[in-house]
């Protein structure tokens, strides 16, 4: 579950980068909004991410379990495109000014799949479960672990931090995004 | 002020920022930090539209003729809504349609097919006016025996065909276009002027840029002469493209 939904996280934030500079003669030539070009390929993101989705839970249904609060889960995702789109957003601005982004990103997202939960279960207490707080994907990673494998409502609290996490981030990544489109056309 | 204005550029203003140095990373950016940095690295000025106005009148053909990097293509990005200026406003009323770049818009991994439709809906069609269209687009670009193939199996000129034969399709009230008398062989050429002629006798006004002054003459109502920005003349096609060509007349020692 955990490399299915960081697999969701770092292929979105990857085709955001580039979506501007790969789609730059639409830019130039019509009056396009250009985050829709994020929208669309965090959404593509989200296809594929479906589709891991249905075979994750076929190897449930297989091994006996129903995944009951699957509902629930939609709406973990949900919170989750929100908060890839808005890292998407950021990215994709900025790799129009600064190209070495992309080598950038690849070396933080490195970093932060080490410092994520991904392969292991959190610690209850020390530096790693305070750490683990700050880091939004864990939210995804344990919300899903808790709804589709343990069949557990989680804590609310939980939700609402990621719900936070998601809204800030879309909204700083709006920000920046409007900010900085103006000069698109003349970069590209 | 023109009876009916479709296109009012009051006092439109655009400059971009260019860095002198184009590699475009955060690593060049922090060597301007260093001691010699920001001798060497700096950000020049070009203010590629300076204060225009004008006003275009429905059924108007409005031909913009200038040097390279006088600010044409700036100005039909701004009136296309591509750009925002700086200052200054630009409105359009009706649907605008705009042919910047020649086979702009074709996905090269959608077949021609799907190009047409994606294309005529981004420029606002139904999908019952782009299934009306879709026969004339093929036939009008010459391209009906290539409708499965994709856009990078066909030359340039086929699709610069194609994308020209979209947008004078698309039923424009506003029509941008771009140095489009470039587009396809002179067959090709020759019945798009004929298009060109049958769409300025109907109500859709147009916006040409191009270099082919002796064809903007042909058929423009009024012309632009740009330079540097800034608008040089205005007024009936002959008497701008007289002052522009002798400006451009080269001095005898070069």
């Amino acid at each position: 579950m955990g490399i299915i939904s960081w697999n969701f996280f770092a292929t979105g934030t990857g085709r955001s980068m580039t979506t501007i500079t790969s789609n730059a003669d639409l830019i130039k030539a019509l009056p396009i909004r250009s985050e829709i070009l994020v929208v669309s390929a965090v959404i593509h993101a989200l296809f594929s991410h479906s589709l891991e989705i249905v075979v994750f839970v076929g190897i449930l249904l297989w091994t006996g379990i129903t995944p009951m609060l699957i509902g629930i889960y939609f709406f973990v995702l949900l919170v989750s495109f929100i908060f890839t789109l808005g890292v998407g957003l950021f990215l994709a601005s900025v790799f129009v000014f600064f190209r070495d982004v992309q080598q950038i990103w690849s070396v933080l997202t490195r970093a932060w799949w080490f410092a994520t939960p991904i392969f292991y279960a959190p610690s209850s207490t020390g530096l790693g479960a305070k750490l683990s707080l700050f880091n939004p994907i864990y939210y995804h990673i344990h919300l899903s672990r808790e709804l589709l494998i343990y069949q557990r409502i989680p804590d609310i609290r939980m939700f609402i931090v990621f719900i936070g996490f998601a809204l800030v981030t879309l909204i700083i990544g709006y920000m920046i995004f409007s900010k900085l489109r103006p000069n698109f056309v003349a970069l590209l | 002020m023109s009876i009916d204005p479709v296109i009012i550029v009051e006092h439109a203003s655009k400059t971009f920022w260019v860095h002198a140095r184009t590699d475009g990373t955060i690593l060049s950016r922090m060597a301007d930090f260093l001691p010699s940095g920001s001798k060497r690295h700096h950000s020049n000025c070009i203010n590629a539209v300076q204060d225009v106005s004008f006003e275009v009148a429905r059924g108007e053909v409005l031909g913009i003729v200038g040097r390279n990097a006088s600010g044409k293509t700036t100005l039909l990005r701004l009136i296309a809504g591509i750009l925002e200026p700086d200052s200054g406003t630009v409105k359009t009323r009706g649907k605008v349609t705009s042919l910047i770049e020649l086979s702009v818009g074709l996905r090269h991994r959608l077949s021609v097919r799907d190009n047409i439709c994606l294309a005529c809906s981004m420029f606002g069609m139904s999908r019952s006016d782009i299934r009306d269209a879709f026969l004339n687009i093929l036939e009008f670009a010459g391209v009906q025996q290539y409708v499965e193939m994709y856009p990078y199996q066909l030359s340039s000129g086929m699709n610069q065909r194609l994308a020209f034969s979209i947008a004078i399709h698309t039923k424009p009230e506003v029509l941008l276009l771009d140095e489009v008398f470039s587009a396809g062989d002179i067959y090709f050429q020759k019945k798009a002027s004929k298009k060109m002629e049958e769409l300025i006798c109907s109500d859709v006004t147009v916006v040409m840029v191009s270099h082919s002054i002796e064809r903007l003459k042909e058929l423009s109502s009024h012309i632009i002469w740009m330079d540097q920005g800034q608008i040089q003349q205005r007024g009936d096609p002959t008497t701008v493209i007289a002052a522009y060509k002798s400006a451009l007349t080269l001095p005898a020692q070069v």
